[in-house]
This record gives C-alpha cells, structure tokens and sequence, in this order.
C-alpha cells in the first residue's frame, strides 16, 4: 500500500495540471447537462401536473355562445367519459395604452378551480380573496405589456360604453396559456364582475358587441377507450355539433409544448452542447493520458523492475483519473440544482408559473451511470499500452518523435521552427485539432440558427406565419375606413404588397385545425406539390404526419356545418400552432366558410419594415373595431432573448474547454521540448518569439480543425437542425454563408486557441540553457 | 504580454456578442401622419361629392368595357352561366382582384324583390371615383354603393334615384329574374341564412 502511496504523491506532483484540468472539463459538462435535464423533466412534470390539478381535458375546446346541449351531446359519445364546463368571456382588452393582437379570456375565481396566485418572481401567494374591480394576471403579460400590480386593464364589450376597466390586483399560474409562447390569455374576476359582464353582452345590440361569452370544455377520455388521440378527436366531431361553436381546441399534448416551448428550446441545446462537450472530454482525457503513458514510460518501467505489476500501474492510473471524473461529476451534480432553479426563475415571465423543481433521479442516475460506464471503459481502453511497457526495451529506447530535417530560415525562423514542430510531433496536435473541429462545428450549428433567427426574430416569425408581412390590419365592422387606414399606413412607408388573410377553424377528415386562407395563394410557402385552388388544400407536414396523408390524397374539410371534398395539392411551410394548421385558396374556402364576414386581415409588406411599429402604435392609438399586429406575437422577444444568451453562454463555456485543453496540451508539450526550448534560445530567439512560435503552431492546428468542423458543418448542420425544428411544426430550414455561423466561428476558435497558447507558454521565460544542460545530465 | 493577451481575449468576446447581439438599426419615429394623409382634399364623408356624375341610367355611364369577365352561376345548384361584361373603373378592377379561374360561392344575405335587387357587402378598398346618380336601372346591372355594398338588379327598375358605381352588367338578361327567383327559393332554410347563392368565375386576366 506504501508503494501506491509514493506513486500517488509523485503523480500529483507531476500531474496536478492534467487533474485539474479534467475535473474542471467534467465539473463544467455535468453542470451544464444536469441542470438542462434538471430544468427539461421539471417543466414537464410541473406545468404536466398544474395542468391535471386545474383540469384540462384530455382535449379542451374553447367554444363560443351558451349552446346549452352540447355539454350533453359530447358526454353521449361513446368514448367520453365526461365533460368538464368552465364558462368564459372572450373579449380585446388594452393594458398602458398598449392593445392586445388576441382576446383575452376572463374567467370566474370562485375557488372550484383550484388556481395558484402568485408574487411577480413566481413564489407562491396565499390565496387572495378576489375583490370586485380587481383581475388577476398572469406574470407571463409582464414581460409583453410592462405592467404590474396596480396597473389597469380595459375590457372592450361594447361599441357604446362598453369598455370594463379591471385594476391588477395579483398574479396566477395560468397553466393553459399562462406561457409567454401563447397569445391568448386567461383573467381571473370576481363572479358578480363577471356576470355583470355576461348581462352587458347579452343585453347589447348586435351591432354593438364586441365581445361574446363562450366555455372552455374540458373533455376526458373514458378509461380504457381502444381510440387513438386522432380517432378520439374525429368521433367527438362527427357525432355532435360542436364544430358550429368551436373557436378552437387543444391536445394536452400541444398545450404543454407551447408552455414549454421556451424552456424545451433552452434545455435542448443546452443538451445538445453537453453531448458535445463530452466527446471534447473523451478526446481530451484521451490524449493527456497518451501524453503521461510517454512521458512516465521511464518511471513505469523502473517502477515495474521494482516489482509493481503493469496491471498494477494501470489500475492506479485508472483510479487517479475515474476518481478525478467521478468527483468532476459529483460537484458538477450538486450546484446543477442551484443553477436548473435560478435558470427556472428567470423564465417566470416567459412560462407563466415558477416551475417546481425537482430531482429526476430515474433519469439522470441511469445518465450518469451509463456516462461513467462509457469514461470507464474508454480509460480501460487508453492504459492498455501501460502493460505493454517493458523495462529493457524503455532503457534502450533514446525517444524523440519523427526526424523532420527542413531548413530555417533567418527571417522566418519562428514560423519555420513551429512547422517543424508540428511536422515532426503530429500525433501530439491531433487532439486540439479535432477538439477545435466539433466545437467549430456545434458553434456554427448554433450560429446558423442564430442567423436564421435574425437580430429580431424575424426567422420565426416567417416560418410561423403563413407568410411574410410587416403589418395586419383586421377589421371588424364596416365603419372601420380602410382607405384611411392604408393611407396612413403609406405615409409611414410606402406599400409594397398587400394581401388578405383569414384563418378559420375547419375540421379536416374529423381533426380540427385552423384554415389559413389567403386571397392569393400564391404568398404560401409551398415545400412539395403546387399551390392550391378552389378544389385542393395546402398541408403542413404535421398534418399530413397526424392524418397519414400524402399529395394527391383526398380529404374531407367541414366549416360551419358545410362539409365539401378537396385533393391535397401539396405541403406547405406554416409553423402557427405547432403546424396544426391547413392552407386554402379563397375560393377552396368560400365553398363551406362565409367569405364575406368580418374574418378577413389584411397584410402588408413595407418598404421600410421598420416603420412597423410605429404604424402599429398611430393606428391602435386612433382606430376602433381594428385589430393590428406586426409579424410577430409576445412570445418572440423571449425566444429571441434566450436563443442570443444560450449563443453566449456557450461561446464562453467554450472558451473556457479552450483554455482548459490548451493548458493540458502546452504543458506536457512544454515539458518535453524544455530541451529544444533552451537551444532555440541560445540561437538567440528571445522568449516572446518562441512564444508566439508556439502559438502559431497551435493556430495553424486548429485552422485546419475549425476548417474541417466548418466543412462538416455545412453539408449536415442543415439537415440536422431541420430535423430538430420538425418536432416544432416547422418543416423546412435553410441556412447560408453568415457572419454567426461561418466566419465567427473560423476566427474564433483559432484565435481562442493562439491567446490561450500565449498565456500557457509563459513558462518559457524560464528556460535557458541549465536546462539543457540538466537534461543532457539525465 | 499578459495584457496582450488579456486584450486579444476581450476583444473577441466583445466582437463576438456584438455580432451575437444583432446591431440591429433602428428607424426614428415620423409622429403622427398630417391631417391632409388622414382625410385629402379630394374626400368628404358626404353622400355626394365632386365626383359623383348625373345620369339617368346605366347607359349614360362613359366608360371602356371588358367584355365577357366574369362568368356567374345562379343558385347553389345553379347549372347555367351567365356573362358579365366589367366596366373598365377602379371599382371593377378591385374585385376582379379577389375572383379567380376557380368558381368562387359568393353568399348574398339581402334579397329585395320589391326593390328588384339582391345584394352584399364585398370585400377591398373601393375609392369612390365614378360614383354616378342613377335614376333608373335595367335587369343585370350591377353596382358598387358606398360601404362596399354590391347590388345586382334582376328587374327594370323606374325612379330609384341611387347614387353608386356601375361596375358591370349581365350580357343576357333572359330569365335572369326567374332564375335569381328561383335560386332564392330553394335556399330558403339555408343553414348560414343566405338567400341566393352565386358562383363567380374570372374569364379575363
């Protein structure tokens, strides 16, 4: 045991750079994989479970007007178990002179639903008692409206005095549409405000309503039901009237990927980087134990001549560097937590509730076990050649690499002395070199999605629109002056195109979806097939993947009670509503919708695209019954935000494997050329030449790395990222050339590396030719 | 050099957040449009204005005609086509822009038979240029009024007295007012509340 002892201290002593190095690497993985599985399982469970306590059905639609029978008639279908009715009113409301693009959904707090109440960082509140003229929030409006406690919110139900103003008086964890992904919001009110309201409404003459009550039904599936969801969905539509009143409805399933749609992006990448950042680990761990086996190969063998076995000796190297990685893991595990719930209370405006945190042992144990099994394996791997090391053939052996024999020149003599440098020890750089060319090629991966994003959102925006457009103007009643309205707009710039959009609730083969429709086909995004007309449909491929439907298929499409046949003429990019959505010509439309109502928005694209806002500010200020949006919804500054601080948290975090597999490199590379080092110097290089020479080899190493990664990256990372934003309804994505994704990456890393290799060589300052000289004594 | 360095290593964290962070430019705000934007010279929220000609009818209107436009089917069911010839005006124009190849069901909710018309709101932004009063009409004849509201009268009609923008008329109006009658019948009890039903085709580019 005292042998092992001695071995021990002198590979600390030896080796104290390489260890904490590695434990640094490891910490820093497991910080960043754990506390993203940490927050991804959470916020499922959390919202999962909020949504469950508060009762959403298995499939909720939200519906207008008080049918009375239809609660009756959806629970008489065979496989409903039971319908739970929560009544509502929908209605446009205002919040600091800013008017929301979607109606708001005020709800009774009576204390049957069981909603939490929240503060502003989304701790949990004792239950108010609701007092009349107050409303209740969720935090998510924060971050859209800049509002809080005290503020006041204005319902418009009426053209003539209708407007109902509500003061903030708290806030709720909404887990419906609480997320800042979601338009739609909830409002909680005191019972007699809202039957108030209820009356005001049904009271109000036709022309004059703005707003209309509705319910929310939650319909639960009877246990034991053989359906599928979309079977399900089909027999509910087909065997009530629920289609004639349904504004829309929602899966379970796609409620909680909108809420969790910001954390899922945040933790997916985080995850994404973690994966790789553990082959960065591997290959480091990888070469800094080759470099010790070479290195110690003489004291290995006079070890073994001492009588320690070669088993013995590896078994020591495989406990010092598991046990570096186990506690690299455990420390990196514990704070995991701390960050998973800081990063948890960040996103409170964004996801619309604190999610609660919890320790997903069932996952990440098996993680970390098969982690550590995969390090324990790739260690045994790496110490085999310890055994192979005999003590005669080490003694015999005079070392050195490859002999490269190339001229130096005067003028040149740092460059040329880093060439042959690289020429004569390759194997030694072949590690940077493919460090350098996955974390080129993961960020340029994430610096292609940050250009398609755009400085603000304008990716998402067109891939979740049905197609591009500075500003929609919607109006709702026939006073509404459009040519005065287009004239504004035209003086804030002028027109370029303009467009008319409707989307509708239609109900294709017994699924609900929303009908995109345009009065111009030609503006969809069409992907595969042609673009269609009065006797076909556009679908996502979402739909087509849901409904099992291919171009040329037929399709039955039923609105308003009017059902009629169409072809599918193709598949057509629209991200809305996770791509549950179909496109149709106006006149495929006008065959079973009303084409003359108030339904219509019109779309225009500008010549300066951003005099958007300011547009949208003159018109909402100045115009009733219109609504007007810019191409974008709440929820995108919160993406936008999140995506371009994840690009820099993993630069960083980059940097920092950079500088801590730099550091590994040079010092080993440092110790075993301390001889060279001393003649260079005598030749009369001073320190900071040689050191800018050892820099550039590192430089000339990754160039190669970053170029290679860059080239892998363009033939794969489009199609990778595609297929990860398929599960996000959006069925296409194509990146190009871009300042993000190709040349910050290219001068990045390489630069990363030579500043890194400048701070790591300073060591040379004290090398000089005792050095040689003691060397030449060993 | 450990400033050096330390330099080199700020500035590419700097010029990488800055690239990461977008620069995006920003446009100043213009304030509010005049008052000339917000309602021209040339516009009052009268019934009559400076545009608005004098006629006694239809035929009184002077204006190039595209013939042949539109083809239209009456009722739901309706088999026959009729012709309609647009006049060539601005009116016109806006809504052959929402018409296509493809037969397009056009819902009409109000249908007078005292009056002799059958009529709806349609949709676009309608200037009203070559408003005309009309004292008379003829069957076929189809006119814009103000608030977008189309007409079409399947009856000679005496001493109207509109104000409206003619943008067409039926090329064939024989039978025109049985079949506008009869497409009205049968949709009674229609589950949205439509009266007659139309299907329009655009036959020009």
């Amino acid at each position: 045991m005292g042998k092992y002892r001695m071995l021990l201290k002198a590979a600390i002593k030896k080796q104290k750079g390489s260890i904490i190095g590695i434990f640094l690497l490891v910490f820093v993985l497991a910080l960043c994989l754990f506390s993203a599985v940490i927050v991804y399982i959470s916020g499922i469970n959390s919202v999962k479970n909020e949504m469950h306590r508060l009762g959403f059905g298995d499939f909720t639609i939200w519906v207008s007007g008080q049918p009375e029978n239809l609660k009756t008639e959806i629970e008489n279908v065979p496989d409903v178990d039971y319908v739970l009715s929560q009544p509502l009113i929908f209605a446009d409301y205002e919040i600091n002179g800013d008017y929301s693009d979607n109606e708001g959904q005020l709800l009774v707090y009576d204390g049957s639903v069981p909603y939490r109440f929240l503060s502003a960082d989304g701790t949990e509140q004792p239950e108010p008692e609701i007092m009349r003229g107050t409303v209740y929030i969720s935090p998510a409006l924060c971050s859209g409206f800049d509002v809080q406690v005290g503020d006041t919110i204005r319902f418009e139900l009426t053209r003539s005095n209708g407007i109902k103003s509500f003061t903030i008086a708290g806030y709720f964890a909404d887990a419906f549409m609480g997320s800042s992904m979601i338009d739609m919001k909830s409002f909680l009110i005191h019972i007699d405000d809202w039957e108030e309201m209820r009356e005001e409404l049904s009271e109000a003459a036709d022309v004059d309503v703005l707003g209309r009550t509705g319910a929310m039904f939650h319909v639960f599936r009877r246990e034991g039901s053989d359906l599928t969801e979309p079977e399900f969905h089909r027999q509910i539509y087909e065997s009530t009237d629920v289609s004639l009143y349904t504004e829309f409805s929602y899966r379970l399933d796609s409620i909680l990927n909108y809420m969790l749609l910001l954390q899922n992006i945040l933790s997916g990448f985080l995850i994404a980087f973690s994966a790789v950042l553990l082959l960065i680990c591997l290959i480091i761990i990888g070469h800094s134990l080759s470099v010790v086996v070479e290195q110690e190969k003489r004291d290995m063998a006079v070890l073994k001549s001492m009588g320690f076995s070669g088993s013995g000796i590896r078994r020591f190297y495989l406990i010092l560097y598991g046990g570096t990685i186990l506690l690299g893991f455990l420390f990196g595990l514990l704070p995991a937590f701390g960050i998973a719930g800081l990063l948890a209370k960040a996103m409170v405006s964004s996801t619309g509730m604190l999610i609660e945190l919890s320790f997903p042992a069932d996952i990440i144990l098996p993680v970390l076990s098969g982690i550590l099994f995969l390090f324990a394996v790739f260690l045994f791997v790496r110490t085999r050649k310890i055994l192979r090391i005999s003590p005669m053939q080490t003694i015999r052996e005079t070392g050195g690499g490859k002999k490269v024999t190339s001229a130096l020149r005067k003028h040149f003599l740092g460059l040329d002395i880093a060439l042959r440098e690289i020429r004569s020890g390759s194997s030694k750089y072949i590690a940077v070199c493919i460090i350098s060319a996955f974390l080129s090629m993961f960020l340029s991966v994430i610096g292609r999605m940050g250009t398609w994003l755009g400085a603000n959102g304008e990716g998402l925006m067109n891939t979740f629109s049905v197609a591009g457009h500075d500003l929609g103007v919607q109006p709702f009643n026939a006073s509404v002056p459009m040519d005065e309205i287009e004239r504004i707009i035209n003086w804030y710039s002028p027109i370029q195109e303009t467009y008319e959009l409707a989307m509708q609730s239609v109900i294709v083969n017994g699924q609900e979806y929303t009908a995109n429709v345009l009065n111009d086909s030609k503006w969809f995004h069409v992907l595969s097939g042609s673009v269609c007309d009065g006797g076909s449909i556009l679908i996502t491929d979402t739909v087509a993947g849901e409904l099992g439907l291919v171009i040329g298929d037929t399709v039955r499409v039923t609105a308003n009670g009017r059902m009629e046949t169409y072809t599918v003429s193709g598949i057509y990019q629209c991200a809305n509503g996770m791509g549950d959505n179909i496109g149709m010509s106006l006149t495929g439309y006008s065959k079973i919708g009303d084409i003359t109502g108030y339904i219509w928005c019109h779309h225009y694209i500008l010549e300066n695209g951003l005099m958007r806002e300011y547009a949208m500010a003159y018109l909402q200020e100045h115009y009733r019954g219109i609504d007007v949006h810019t191409n974008s919804w709440s929820g995108l500054d919160g993406i936008v935000f999140v995506m371009h601080a994840l690009i820099g948290v993993i630069y960083l975090v980059a940097a920092l494997f950079v500088l801590v597999s730099v550091a590994l490199t040079a010092n080993k590379l440092l110790q075993s050329e301390s001889g060279k080092m001393a003649v260079y110097k005598t030749m009369g290089l001073s320190s900071g030449r040689l050191r800018l020479s050892f820099a550039f080899r590192f430089f000339v190493v990754v160039m190669f790395g970053t170029g290679s990664g860059l080239c892998l990256s363009a033939f794969w990372a489009d199609y990778a990222i595609g297929r990860i934003f398929k599960m996000f309804g959006i069925g296409e994505f194509n990146s190009g050339f871009s300042v993000l994704g190709t040349v910050l990456p290219l001068l990045a890393i390489p630069l990363l590396f030579f500043g890194a290799a400048l701070i790591f060589s300073a060591k040379l300052k004290q090398i000089n030719i005792v050095n040689l000289i003691s060397e030449n004594e060993e | 050099m450990k400033k050096i360095t330390s330099l080199i290593m700020i500035l590419l964290l700097t010029a990488g957040m800055a690239a990461l962070t977008g620069c995006g430019s920003q446009t100043e705000d213009p304030g509010p449009p005049p008052s000339n934007v917000i309602n021209p010279d040339n516009s009052d929220d009268g019934g009559t204005d400076d545009n608005t000609q004098d006629g006694n009818s239809v035929g009184d209107y002077e204006g190039n005609v595209l013939e042949n436009a539109v083809s239209v089917r009456i009722g739901r069911d309706g088999r026959k086509e009729w012709s309609v010839n647009m006049y060539d005006n601005s009116a016109a124009a806006t809504m052959l822009n929402y018409l296509s190849g493809s037969a397009l069901l056009f819902p009409t909710y109000t249908y007078d038979e005292k009056q002799g018309f059958v009529a709806q709101s349609v949709r676009g932004t309608y200037t009203r240029d070559g408003e005309t009063a009309i004292a008379d009409v003829k069957a076929g004849e189809l006119y814009l009024f103000s608030g977008g509201q189309l007409r079409l009268y399947f009856k000679d009609m005496e001493g109207v007295n509109i104000t409206a923008t003619p943008v067409g008329y039926y090329t064939d109006t024989e039978g025109l007012a049985e079949a506008v009658q009869d497409a009205y019948e049968s949709n009674m009890g229609d589950i949205w509340g439509v009266d007659v039903y139309f299907w329009i085709t655009k036959t020009t580019n």
